[in-house]
């Protein structure tokens, strides 16, 4: 179904969990969008082909540049969203009205009264929908093959216990634009239950923390083993080197050793770490 | 199962709400906000009983426990109000706006046997409280003098409106930043502090301070320097940064990261001599459910302990939560005027 390796983005944006100057560091090396362009550029080039990332106002340059490649062609992307920031600027600048206006696509007054509608009606899924198609215009005509919810929304959702947004988000990603939907999640086996047991949704993606030490598998690294294991959800680990905590073999001997991993996002800033970790990790599936 | 019911559902109301709900040994039975557009759409699409006023929640609704998360105005009356009916409570910072408020809290919870606990968060960060364990473990030996520093990005170009260019409404960066800091200040080094000065400048604001100097002293022997801007343009997010000093070495920590130097070996602590690193991925950070960080569910778990009797009182109390309120006072009135 999805690639075994998929390259993630948090270095472009200086994101570490484990240490600011690391993050500080990464981010100095990606300035312009013509920097993260040729990063990806080789990431392309050497074989991985799937793209997970952030819809973050930076990388709209870098897709102009990539529609216009044809070695992009085959270059699978799957945008996660909301890009929260770009909503809680706007929403400070313009207030709500206009916010919803400003990224809404299509016919401004039309769109703009549905979302306002929704907001006065007190329903969440019409705001959902026009969030998801207005973060999708900026992959207008790009090869997207998935749309994943970040898991500061997804935990929320999950939090308030408002499950039927993450089943409408799920038929929305399908009906609309022919993808299954993704999750992102800090709280893996809480979400796998929802998702396969209650809302009975059919192999759902799940990108969560998975690593040798645990860190961030809520509520434990036991549990979400035992649950990974029953293989009825499409597992991403994420964080499988733990920010930098774990050398590559003992992180990529830790996933092999587990069942129900069925594909890896990582990110990096340089050439060769990134040749060096799409390596490993095809290693963990032909073992 | 301990009932709990939260007022004010703001930014941050809206993520306790969900950590709260997903917290061992607590329920939430009711939440309450006045904002009514806002409590419809919850009603609407969640299982809470909801409230536009609090004082009818709290009469209709039976509760062991509230979580206050209103405009730091209005803490004092709800914290009293809470108090008096006998019912436990979690307030967020700072306590109040004075400390002499916040000291007749602290003594009326304890006359009406109440607990309580203040949104310090700092204080459950798994990098910090190994920190204030090497402390108490005198792994540096005795601290003789440290510096506090927290930097972030609020205030970034220059303005005149706003609540946060306003001291009455609560504005000002050691109003804001403050607190947090001060706090972990006394969380690490004692209560018995006072503050000998202080300089308060502006840097983008035009009526309230956007740096803060301040200088404090603990038991008569820790001097501390404490350094807050929340002009800084140069951080992501918030940043907490402490360096401190012992006789046997010396301790830098931030909420991610923690080296610590020693003179000598350590061997009971497993420490080398001379520099050694350590990560918040060191530390078991396992949380039933995770939203914004461990911090903030690690602290809704030790409210549910409270409520449930499993400790006696919360290392976020209103007692040293009020220390940290006479603190900011006597930082703006050693003062002289702002720069």
């Amino acid at each position: 179904m999805m690639d075994k390796v998929i390259f993630g983005d948090n270095q472009f944006f200086g994101v570490n969990h484990m240490s600011e100057q690391t993050a500080i560091k990464q981010a100095q090396k990606f300035r312009t969008a013509d920097d993260i362009y040729k990063t990806l550029e080789y990431v392309n080039d050497i074989g991985i082909k799937s793209f997970m990332f952030t819809t973050h106002n930076q990388l709209e340059e870098v897709f102009e540049k990539m529609k216009k490649n044809p070695k992009f062609d085959d270059f699978k992307l799957y945008p996660s969203m909301p890009y929260a920031h770009k909503y809680a600027d706007a929403l400070i600048e313009l207030g709500p009205f206009e916010m919803i206006n400003k990224f809404t696509p299509g016919n401004k007054l039309v769109s703009g009264l549905k979302g306002v509608g929704s907001v006065i009606s007190a329903n969440p899924v019409p705001i959902m929908k026009l969030l998801v198609d207005s973060e999708m215009k900026l992959l207008k005509g790009m090869n997207v093959q998935g749309i994943f919810l970040l898991n500061i929304v997804t935990d929320l959702i999950l939090g308030l216990e408002m499950h039927d947004i993450l089943f409408e988000f799920a038929q929305y990603t399908e009906k609309k634009y022919n993808v299954k939907a993704g999750f992102f999640t800090m709280n893996y086996a809480k979400l796998h239950d929802v998702l396969v047991n209650k809302l009975g949704l059919k192999d759902p993606i799940i990108v969560s923390n998975i690593n040798k030490i645990g860190f961030r598998m809520n509520p434990s690294k036991k549990e979400v083993e035992s649950v990974l294991a029953k293989k009825d959800s499409y597992n991403i680990a994420m964080s499988f080197l733990a920010s930098g905590a774990l050398r590559p073999k003992e992180a990529a001997d830790y996933i092999s050793s587990i069942k129900g991993v069925d594909a890896v996002l990582f990110g990096a800033s340089t050439p060769s770490h990134i040749k060096e970790t799409k390596q490993i990790i095809e290693e963990i599936f032909n073992r | 199962m301990k009932r709990i019911g939260l007022i004010g559902i703001g930014k941050m109301g809206l993520s306790h709400l969900a950590i709260a709900n997903q917290t061992p040994g607590i329920e939430v039975k009711a939440i309450c906000d006045t904002s009514k557009q806002l409590i419809r759409a919850i009603e609407k699409n969640t299982k809470f009983v909801c409230y536009t006023n609090s004082e009818k929640m709290i009469k209709e609704v039976p509760l062991d426990g509230v979580m206050i998360l209103v405009p730091n105005a209005y803490h004092f009356d709800l914290v009293k109000y809470c108090i008096e009916k006998g019912i436990h409570v979690f307030v967020e910072k700072p306590f109040t706006l004075s400390y002499k408020d916040s000291k007749y809290l602290v003594d009326l919870a304890k006359i009406n046997n109440v607990k309580g606990q203040v949104g310090y968060v700092n204080r459950f960060n798994p990098v910090f409280q190994r920190v204030k364990k090497l402390l108490d473990q005198k792994a540096i030996g005795e601290v003789t003098n440290y510096v506090n520093r927290m930097n972030g990005g609020v205030i970034l170009k220059e303005s005149s409106k706003g609540w946060r260019n306003d001291y009455k409404k609560g504005g000002g960066c050691l109003f804001d930043y403050g607190p947090h800091c001060f706090d972990l200040s006394s969380y690490f080094f004692g209560t018995d502090v006072e503050v000998q000065s202080s300089v308060l400048k502006k840097v983008f604001s035009t009526a309230v301070d956007d740096l803060v100097y301040a200088t404090l002293l603990h038991n008569d022997k820790i001097v501390g320097f404490n350094y807050i801007n929340w002009s800084d343009g140069s951080v992501r997010k918030a940043t907490n940064n402490i360096e401190i000093t012992g006789s046997k070495g010396k301790i830098l920590a931030s909420k991610q990261e923690l080296s610590i130097f020693l003179t000598e070996a350590n061997k009971e602590l497993n420490l080398e001599k001379g520099w050694n690193q350590m990560y918040v991925t060191d530390e078991n950070m396992d949380v039933p459910y995770y939203l914004r960080g461990e911090d903030f569910s690690r602290q809704l778990i030790e409210f549910s302990d409270l409520l449930n009797g499993k400790i006696e009182e919360s290392i976020s109390s209103f007692y040293s939560a009020s220390i940290t309120d006479r603190l900011l006072e006597e930082t703006k009135s050693l003062n002289k005027e702002l720069l």
